[in-house]
This record gives C-alpha cells, structure tokens and sequence, in this order.
C-alpha cells in the first residue's frame, strides 16, 4: 500500500501549518479592480481616515503619508467615499 | 507500588503521571469517575495541571485541540455519545496532526440508550485517523496510556491517541496494578516539546488554514495516512522499550497471541472479553479425548490497523471464530472487513470465519459462550453468522 | 481619556496585510484589521469557518499573528483551551474569537456561552453580516426582519424573512460579562470597546456589524454609508452592556432618527419591501427606542 503512495514522510513538514508572515504576498488581486483610487496629495490633510477604513490592507501610512499598494487594492474604493476633502479620485483601469 | 484501582482511577493516575497540563473535561457514564478523581486532587492540590469543565464534549476535544495546538500536553476521557458527539473535532485534531490522548470507556450506541459496555463507539471511529488501542485490563490501561503520550509525540507519528477500556467491567471493577514511581515514568516521559504548536519563540503559526488546491490536501492526506503507518512500528518500539524499563509487555503492541501456534481454530477477540476467552482457550485444551487446539488472537491496536501481523498469526489456522462486542446494522461486525482483508492480501491458504457477534449492550460473556462458540465454528463451512447472548 | 479618540490615534501597522480572498469591500476583513490594531502582535486569532477563514488558503495568508482555524460551532471553546494551555506554559497573550454572525447566534451559541458563562478571557467580535455569508447568504437569527435570503426568499407567500432578529449582545451582557454593539462605520467607537473587551477579566464580546456588498447587495463603495445609516436610523442601536447595566452610545432623541427607509432602499436584500412592510420595520424600531428611552431593555413585562 505505501509503494503507491508516493511520498516519503516529511516530519512537520507535512503538517498543514504555515509561518504567519503575511505570506499573501504571493497574491496579487491588483487583477480584481475596475476602478483605481489615486490620492491627489496636495490636497490631503493627512487625517487618516482613508487609511482606517481600508479594508483590504492596501493603504498603508508612511512617513505621516497615505501610500495605496496597488499589487493588492481591489478598487472598492470606499476610500473615496470617507474621505472628507475628496481627495482620493478614480481612474478606469486598463485605459 | 501496588494499588488497588479501578479502571477509571487507573486512567485518572497515568494521566496525573505523565504530567498532562491541560484536562477539558465533560461527565458521561461509565467515564464520569476519572474527571472525578482528576478534580478531587485537583482541589487538593495534588494536581499540577490545568483541569476545567466544559459545556460538552464536543467543546471539551475543540478545546483539547486549542491546548494542544498552542503546545501543552493534553489528556481528556469520555464515552460513546460523548465520542460520537466529539466525531467532527475528532478528525480536525487528527488532521492538524495534535498528540491529544483520550481514554474513552466504552458504552453501546443510543438509541435505544444504554449504559453498559460495547465497542461500538469507538469502532465507528475507525476512519478518524487517530491511533486506538484497547486494553484488556486494568494494568494495562495504565501502561497504554503512558504509552500512549510517547507514542503520540514521536515526530514519525504526531497524532492522537485513544486508549479505549470496557465501561463496567473494566472502568468501575478494582483490580491490582503496579505503578511505576513518578521518577521512573518521567525518565520513559520526557517533556512534550513541539515544533508544530503556537510558541515557538518569534515564529507565529497559521493553524488550521484551509488547503483548497486538491494536489496540497491529498499530500497532507498522505502524509497524515504515512503517520499511522509510522505508528505501526513506533507502537513496537515504545512497547518494547516499556518492557524493558518496567518489564510488561503485551504482544509486540500490535496484537497479542495467546497459543496460536499449532491452533486449529483461533479465537480472535478485543478488550476485556479476551480474559475469559483465555480462560475458555485454556479449558478447551485440557479436554482429554475431545480436547481442541485452539488459540487466541487479541486485537490490540485497532488504528492503525496491522495487516500483516493479523494474517501472519491467524494463516495456520482452520477455522477461525471472530467474538464481536459491536455491530453495525447491515454490515455486522466492524472488526470482520478488516480481519478479512488482511487475509486476503497475506494468505494463500484462506481459513474459514465464523463471526460471533455479542456482548451487546453489555451482555456477559462466559466461558461456556466460548466453547460454544468454538463448537459451532468446528463445523462451520461457508462463514456463518450469529448472534449470541 | 479612552485611547482612540480621532482617527490619528490608529496605529500605523497592519497586522492584516493585503492579499486576501475577500470580496472587495469586505466589512469583516476591515473589523478583523481594526481589532488587531487595538490588540496589537501579542494576540492568537482564533477562527470560526466562514468568510475569515479563507484569508488564509494554504500556503498564503495576509496575517501576521497566530491564528487557528477548527470548526464552525467552537471558536469559544477552542480560545478556553488556548487561555488554559497558555496558563500551563506561563504565558501572557490576547486571544481574539474572530467568528461570523451564524457562528455566533445560531451553531456558536453553546460554545461561547459556556466560555461567558465560566468567565474564559478572551475578546469575542462577532462580524456580523445578517447571515450566513460564505455559503451565499442564507438565514441565520441576526437576519433582520423581511431581508431576502436564500433560504427566506420573497415570494407569492413569502415577504422574505418572517422573524425579528435575535439580540445577541443583550443575551451575552445577560451572562454578565462586558458586552457591546458597533458597526465598521465608526472605527474608533469598535476600537474603543474591542479595547474594553480587552482588559475586562473574563470573555468581552462586541457585535460588530459588518458591510457585506455580495450577500446585501450594493457597490462595495457605499458600504460604510449603509452601515452608518444603520446606526443614523435607529435599526442597529449602539450600546454596551456593563456588569448588567445597559449604556446606549448614540441616542439622538426621540424623532430625531432617519427613517428606517434610507436604510434599507440601497440594498438589494430589501428591494421587495411594500410600503407596509418598511412600516411595520419602522413601528418595531420605535417601539424598541421608546423602551430604551423609559430605561428598559427587554420587550418583556416581567423584566
């Protein structure tokens, strides 16, 4: 019976765990936007609200700055619409 | 040092013994004496584990599976609805591969409900992927159970552990045991130190994922499977080393044999039964003229199941009686496809099985249903079936 | 003064990274984000199956902190045997029950009122979407009344879902343990009491009412306009439950409340809805914040 199986024993190997790094690097839901959000940081004032309501992990807040990671927006774009000084447009992808 | 113990107390004292830390606990007859004794001590302060009572026995294995998970050895007992209760926990604690040990008292299945003693329960748990062994004895609960950790913690195995007892007849009857000083089991023991639980110092862990490309859960299948054909031998190997320390054994873990040799006819029982069955075997051959040659086979290791151990012993045999404490309506015994496969792939020379099923519901056994038994399978010719008791 | 005051106080690290499987405009991804935010790296996820679980698929996950995934019915028990175990191995940390509505008003409910009941320390959050989500909307208890779903579909016979929904955090502050409502539409007011939850001694559970744009029907963008409306019309009352004492959050008076309507028309779950049904929904939101506003919190005499 084990000639059939194919495999050889690999420990804790073969324990369906994994390291939580934020692994899902690997993947990219860039593919799933219609619509993509572009801040117009001259007229930001910074209060972070975008970066709060943010579901998907896609905001992210450098150097006292809201940077959107397109590799994982997935264009819902409710970022646009809590923004309070509408600074955060959209643009149609694939134009 | 001697104690005189009943089945429950025993399990109560191996799991104190190997330094379980964490209990989930739920009352169930006949189970109910070992979370007892556990919690006297435990308010007693002769307990050093962490012992709590939850709201069933299917929140009992999920949080039996959190403590393992999260790297704490764990021990928790229960009994027929309780186990069937548990099912679905029982195969998630499987597949994250938690070295959990349960002592499961065994009870027939409701309905119509009972209390005494079948295999039922934990024989329909066949296909859970844990390891199950059943004791035939009160001794031999304690030594299974410690047993039981070290061979659930091997890296080569790294699964579940189910050490299953007769309710009544084991769990609740006094019997002698030798147990071993703390010192003695510590140094067979050693700490529970996994490298698949929460603290790894720095490494956080994503348990329980879902594994949805099908080539990635047939490998964990596999390898889950590969773990208790690893069992197999591990089992070996712990029962040897524990005969050397404290000098028990019971067969080579796997199964015992008990005349088998020049058999005509060998009985093949599990659990508590196979005492009487021996006694039966032993009055069979003294018979004079009509004396038997018979023999007996006790299944011990029922998960993972020892093909070629069972064929190699049962292959001399002519005729071979099956005593089956369980049944599954519509199949019979739960025992006999298995008995039969192994068989099937490791003889030529195919005995003929006559299945006995009995004991149900608690229905004694005696050493006369053994003979009788014997008698009917001596002049059985085509695989007969029947019901006794 | 509580922390999290403005939207500044927000730490700047996602525990939750991108990448997930969720719906764009997921309302459960965003709450399980914020909760991390107040419970910080130090915090074990514990999972009931549902739309949660599928952020990790093997080998992939946006986490960064433990998490653990058993069954739909035990992420209360699972979490008691994380806090006993934890207790053994002498260590310290936050445990996050991160579990769906269904998991949690229906198939959950043993499981986590036994850990309320025997004071378990765990911060339960319950992203609720007002059914069950990951199998494609079906009815579960916090399905608000006349909401189509699958299993409660309108029809010739049928004005959607017959019955009110059940009141969870009510039920979980009747167990005595610190309890709350909130909604993804106000981060900080969630964060707030996630944090409560946190340091109070036993298990704290936060109904956390959640965005769901596949199952209720609208442009993910409106989502947090749906579920604040919900809050400005009075139909998800904000309130804590604290050693049985019953706070309401928002309360702008009586009359002052939108009309339940603005609530339900952008949903596709509602469209259905005659105009006497949206009264009958109206007359029961009234008659639950006029009990409020008389200082009671069940619709029972005895109470």
């Amino acid at each position: 019976m084990t000639k059939d199986l194919k495999q050889k024993y690999d420990f804790e190997k073969g324990i369906p765990i994994m390291p939580a790094n934020a692994s899902a690097k690997y993947n990219k839901t860039s593919s799933w936007r219609l619509w993509k959000p572009i801040i117009d940081h001259s007229k930001c004032i910074k209060c972070k609200t975008c970066f709060a309501y943010c579901p998907h992990g896609a905001i992210s807040w450098i150097n006292g700055k809201p940077k959107i990671d397109y590799t994982f927006c997935k264009g819902c774009l409710i970022c646009a619409e809590v923004c309070p000084v509408k600074c955060i447009g959209k643009e149609k992808e694939g134009n | 040092m001697e104690h005189l113990a009943s089945g429950n107390e025993t399990a109560a004292i191996a799991a104190k013994m190997s330094r379980a830390s964490c209990m989930p606990v739920f009352p169930i007859t006949p189970q109910t004496e070992i979370i007892e004794t556990l919690a006297r001590w435990k308010a007693n302060g002769e307990l050093n584990a962490e012992f709590f009572t939850m709201d069933s026995e299917h929140s009992v294995m999920s949080a039996a599976v959190g403590c393992s998970a999260t790297g704490a050895r764990t021990f928790t007992a229960t009994s027929s609805q309780g186990l069937t209760l548990m099912n679905e926990i029982l195969f998630i604690a499987s597949g994250m591969r938690l070295p959990i040990v349960m002592a499961n008292v065994s009870r027939g299945l409701s309905a119509p409900i009972t209390l005494w003693s079948d295999h039922t329960d934990f024989l329909n748990q066949k296909g859970d992927g844990w390891v199950q062994v059943h004791a035939q004895d009160n001794q031999e609960v304690f030594d299974s159970l410690v047993m039981a950790f070290k061979i659930s913690e091997d890296r080569k195995v790294l699964l579940p552990s189910m050490v299953n007892l007769d309710g009544y007849v084991l769990s609740y009857t006094k019997e002698p045991i030798d147990v071993p000083t703390q010192k003695e089991i510590d140094k067979f023991l050693p700490p529970y130190k996994p490298k698949h639980a929460f603290f790894k110092p720095n490494k956080p862990l994503i348990q329980g994922a879902a594994v949805l490309k099908p080539e990635a859960y047939t490998y964990f299948r596999g390898q889950h499977h590969l773990a208790n054909l690893n069992a197999l031998e591990v089992i070996q190997e712990v029962c040897k080393d524990f005969k050397k320390k404290f000098g028990r054994d019971y067969g080579n873990g796997l199964i015992e044999e008990y005349k088998t040799n020049d058999a005509d006819v060998i009985i093949v029982t599990q659990g508590s039964i196979s005492t009487t069955a021996k006694a039966a075997v032993n009055e069979m051959r003294k018979g004079g003229r009509r004396k038997t040659k018979v023999g007996l086979l006790r299944l011990r290791t029922i998960t993972p199941w020892p093909h070629k151990e069972v064929a190699k012993a049962l292959q001399g045999a002519k005729h071979i009686a099956v005593f089956e404490k369980n049944v599954s309506p519509g199949r019979g015994g739960l025992m006999m496809s298995d008995l039969k496969a192994s068989l099937y792939d490791h003889t030529k020379k195919k005995p003929i099985i006559t299945e006995f099923v009995m004991g149900l519901g608690g229905s004694p056994e005696s050493i006369q249903m053994f003979k009788h038994g014997v008698k009917l399978a001596k002049k059985d010719r085509k695989g007969e079936v029947h019901w006794l008791g | 003064m509580a922390k999290y005051q403005k939207f500044k106080d927000i730490p700047d690290e996602n525990l939750l990274e991108g990448g997930s499987f969720s719906c764009a405009g997921c309302g459960g991804e965003l709450g399980l984000k914020l909760a991390l935010k107040v419970l910080g790296e130090d915090t074990i996820v514990v999972n009931a199956s549902g739309c949660m679980t599928l952020l990790s698929n093997w080998p992939t996950s946006p986490l960064k902190v433990p998490f653990i995934h058993s069954a739909i019915e035990n992420a209360a028990s699972t979490a008691t045997g994380i806090r006993h175990a934890l207790k053994a191995l002498n260590r310290e940390m936050n445990i996050l029950c991160y579990a769906g509505d269904g998991a949690t008003y229906d198939i959950g409910f043993q499981s986590l009122s036994g850990a309320a009941s025997r004071g378990d320390d765990m911060v339960y959050v319950c992203y609720n979407n007002s059914c069950f989500g990951n199998t494609g909307n079906q009815w579960s208890t916090a399905t608000p009344k006349f909401a189509r779903t699958t299993t409660s579909p309108p029809g010739s016979e049928s004005h959607g879902n017959a019955l009110s929904r059940k009141d969870m955090a009510k039920i979980m502050g009747a167990h005595g343990c610190y309890s709350a409502t909130a909604s993804t539409a106000l981060p900080l007011d969630f964060m707030r009491k996630v944090e409560k939850a946190r340091k109070y001694k036993g298990l704290g559970f936060v109904d956390l009412l959640v965005n769901c744009p596949t199952n209720w029907g609208f442009e993910p963008k409106e989502g947090i306009d749906i579920v604040m409306k919900a809050v400005f019309t009075g139909i998800w009352p904000l309130y804590e439950v604290e050693n049985g004492m019953m706070t309401i959050n928002y309360d702008p008076g009586p009359g002052k409340f939108q009309p339940v309507k603005n609530f339900l028309k952008g949903q596709q779950r509602f469209r259905h809805l005659t105009k006497k049904d949206i009264a009958e929904i109206q007359k029961d939101v009234d008659k639950e914040w006029e009990l409020y506003r008389g200082g009671k919190y069940w619709q029972t005499d005895e109470y």
